[in-house]
């Protein structure tokens, strides 16, 4: 049992820091206000390497293990990076590349990776749609051998990336009578004839990344783009939101620590009844249990990492814990932040006005604080 | 980076939970609802059953009678003694724990050869006398004192809730220090049973640990030997706030064994009981309370990990995060009793179910060891040092 980080992992950490705070955190605040997605940001995590961090070498990543990708998740959330930027790089990375890179063949790795390393291609993944969300197994999208191809109909919905993406993992049904069993993944490139971007959709949170519809009418997929096997995509959708509930949680950990250090140098620097408010009981009590949050989910998404580098089996349950803990007390820790910065924490110009609305997503995005209650009960109570 | 125990450890583990689970816990509904003669019977055959397996001389060179274990490995003792008996965990942890660590790490050769190989082996009991009937919280106004009269120390005042004070043998006792009328700060001092002056008040009646006594440790012009000062003269609170670090490392792994406990009698009545047509465990208001406690327990357990760590490899930071650690296990034992009971329904009312003690027992982690309104502002100063 130790809790330290390699000397590797702590000059990588301030390197990312550095890199955040000089290039990425200024352009945080106006990509937020105007829901703008910004390509100078991104190139810029492409030149770092953030991108294809974890990649074997051949495709153009560092092979970095989990636990190194979430020390460089962390630092961008501590540096400031806008919370819309890191979603992105998460669904880039973990979602789209990473599936890719597990389950794709020699072929389809040489063609994608590379691209996706550097972030000239942007990858998104396509499960969710208008009527299947935490029951993402009644998914309606169907696919249809033709020949060569398959032929893609349905509608996804909320697809982070989706405006952007040159690549897109997308969750269809090709066998309606097997159930999960029946859903299968598949490599759609932004060209395929039939594929349609929808409408793009404004958000409250997380407003820099672009969310759309994506729409599949008779879409015609090369059959040598099928992922995996037929009947394989639940399986891949699952290991995939494995990573929701670690390393992408990782930049929420940076963020709660950036948080933190505001809330206490504004309730030094802020005076009320001729005292700085940081000596009132009700702020300290606020700040006391911001920091406990903090270093909870900190010690709880190494956890999920750690037990993934050591190549042990999905621990579904204890990734949901770490998802459901960040989801639920990161709201309360959300909350009390703004209540420190008063007025001020409604104003834009402050950070926890973003960080608050933004923290909303992680009791939704990548399963409901519901969904993983019922996993982690589920595992508990031994059913079905 | 390693978030296990290696499996020599986890063999340990084993035995021990084995231990506690065949020896410990059939007798904890016993010391909650028995006599208090038999309750303290019970009691000290537990602490023999403790020395026995080396539980409590964990923390304790070899020289002593010790295993010399780190304290991200005592943790787990603490945690599975307390899932089986809170009342036997709280005497064993007053004992070996906050009355021993100080003689360990403040005293003298002669000091630690004559009381830990004692205390260790459970011959005799021990209890640390801080809190008195009018401070508690606020340590620095006590009102204990101690003068040096004809080549002794003699102590007057009383101390308050002290765990074991009825059947201790030795305590450790914290008192401001006079010469006339002037303050010169403060010292620790072992006081030994059969000391002139030194007497022991009745069990305190208390809402839950009824099977570790709590009472008064009383000074009437005590008379001690001037070797009874523990450590350096005028550092006494110091030297106090220093056990309290690792009193709070225990009441934070003790609340995650109290919490697992009431999850664990929470699943086995859910997945009993039935209603409508179904057992209760099928419904969400039900299985989603379980996880909830499922997540706090494990956070609160890897807090409490932790800061065991960072104070095994002496890093400062370990202090505010046993702060964290005995906050947030305490308050999730304190909420997952109360879920735990709520699942029972009337039947957690009764004393029946053993998590209607469970349920009393929790509550203590909030106030024990420093209220966590204390460490709340202790921690936010460190916050503020920090960062602001």
């Amino acid at each position: 049992m130790d809790f330290l980080f390699t000397p590797e992992q702590l000059a990588f950490r301030e390197q990312v820091l550095k890199f955040t705070i000089k290039e990425l955190a200024p352009l945080a605040e106006e990509m937020d206000l105007k829901s703008e997605w910004s390509w100078e940001a991104w190139r810029a995590m492409g030149r770092f390497g953030l991108l294809g961090l974890h990649f074997p070498e051949k495709y153009g990543g560092a092979n970095a293990d989990v636990v190194t990708t979430c020390v460089a998740g962390e630092a961008l959330g501590e540096g400031g990076a806008d919370g819309g930027l890191l979603l992105a790089y998460g669904a880039h990375s973990f979602l789209c590349s990473d599936t890719i890179m597990k389950h794709g063949a020699e072929e389809q790795k040489e063609k994608y990776l590379p691209k996706l390393a550097t972030g000239e291609w942007v990858g998104a993944m396509a499960l969710t749609e208008p009527n299947a969300g935490s029951d993402a197994a009644s998914i309606k999208t169907r696919a249809a051998r033709d020949g060569d191809y398959y032929l893609l109909n349905g509608t996804k919905m909320f697809i982070t990336n989706g405006p952007i993406a040159d690549v897109i993992v997308v969750f269809a049904v090709t066998n309606k009578d097997a159930g999960p069993m029946g859903i299968s993944a598949f490599i759609i490139e932004k060209n395929t004839p039939g594929f349609q971007v929808g409408k793009v959709l404004h958000k409250m949170c997380v407003r820099s990344s672009q969310t759309s519809e994506l729409i599949f009418d008779n879409a015609k997929v090369p059959a040598s783009n099928l992922l995996g096997a037929e009947g394989y995509g639940f399986v891949i959708a699952l290991g995939a939101l494995e990573w929701d509930r670690s390393a992408l949680l990782a930049p929420g950990v940076g963020a709660a620590k950036r948080i933190l250090k505001e809330c206490a140098k504004h309730s030094n620097e802020r005076k009320q009844f001729g005292r700085p408010i940081s000596r009132f009981q009700a702020i300290q009590h606020k700040l006391a249990d911001i920091r406990i949050y903090y270093e909870a989910t900190r010690l709880l998404v190494y956890r999920v990492a750690w037990k993934k580098d050591q190549g042990q089996m999905l621990n579904h349950m204890e990734a949901s814990v770490s998802k459901l803990y960040l989801g639920e007390q990161g709201m309360l820790a959300a909350s009390d932040a703004l209540q420190i910065f008063g007025g001020y924490g409604l104003m834009h110009e402050y950070p926890v006005e973003q960080y608050f609305r933004d923290t909303k997503l992680s009791s939704i995005g990548g399963g409901t604080s519901e969904i993983q209650r019922l996993i982690i009960s589920r595992t508990i109570l031994g059913e079905k | 980076m390693n978030y296990e125990y290696s499996s020599e450890q986890k063999t340990s583990f084993q035995a021990f939970a084995k231990l506690c689970n065949e020896q410990i816990a059939p007798k904890a509904k016993d010391m909650d609802k028995g006599e208090y003669k038999h309750v303290v019977d019970l009691l000290r055959e537990n602490l023999k059953r403790l020395a026995d397996f080396g539980y409590l001389g964990l923390r304790y060179p070899e020289k002593w009678g010790g295993t010399n274990r780190p304290y991200a490995e005592a943790v787990i003792y603490m945690e599975e003694l307390c899932h089986a008996c809170p009342s036997t965990f709280l005497s064993a942890g007053a004992s070996s724990g906050l009355c021993g660590i100080p003689i360990l790490t403040f005293g003298t050769e002669e000091q630690k050869g004559k009381y830990l190989p004692s205390l260790i082996s459970a011959k005799i009991i021990g209890s640390l006398g801080l809190t008195e009937p009018a401070c508690g919280t606020d340590l620095s106004s006590i009102k204990t004192k101690a003068r040096k009269k004809d080549g002794k120390w003699i102590l007057n005042g009383t101390k308050s809730f002290i765990t074991n004070a009825p059947i201790c043998d030795i305590a450790v006792v914290l008192s401001k220090i006079y010469e006339g009328e002037a303050e010169q700060g403060t010292g620790l001092f072992i006081v030994e049973r059969g000391m002139t002056g030194f007497s022991t008040s009745a069990p305190m009646e208390k809402m839950g640990y009824h099977g570790s006594p709590t009472g008064e440790l009383i000074f009437e012009d005590c008379a001690l030997p001037l070797s009874a000062l523990l450590g350096e003269e005028g550092q006494g609170f110091a030297q106090a706030m220093r056990t309290l670090e690792f009193g709070r490392i225990g009441m934070a792994s003790g609340a995650v064994g109290i919490a697992r406990a009431c999850f664990d009698e929470a699943v086995k009545y859910s997945k009993e009981r039935e209603a409508f047509g179904h057992k209760i465990c099928k419904f969400q208001e039900v299985s989603f309370k379980i996880a909830d406690m499922k997540m706090l327990i494990d956070t609160g357990q890897l807090l409490a990990r932790y800061a065991a760590w960072l104070m095994d490899i002496n890093d400062p930071e370990g202090d505010v995060l046993s702060r964290c650690a005995k906050v947030f296990a305490t308050e999730a034992a304190t909420k997952i009793s109360s879920w735990a009971l709520q699942i029972h329904g009337g039947y957690g009312y009764l004393s029946e179910f053993p998590i209607e003690r469970l349920y009393r027992e929790a509550k203590l982690g909030e106030i024990g060891e420093g209220t966590n309104e204390i460490q709340r502002v202790l921690i936010a100063r460190d916050c503020l040092e920090r960062w602001g």
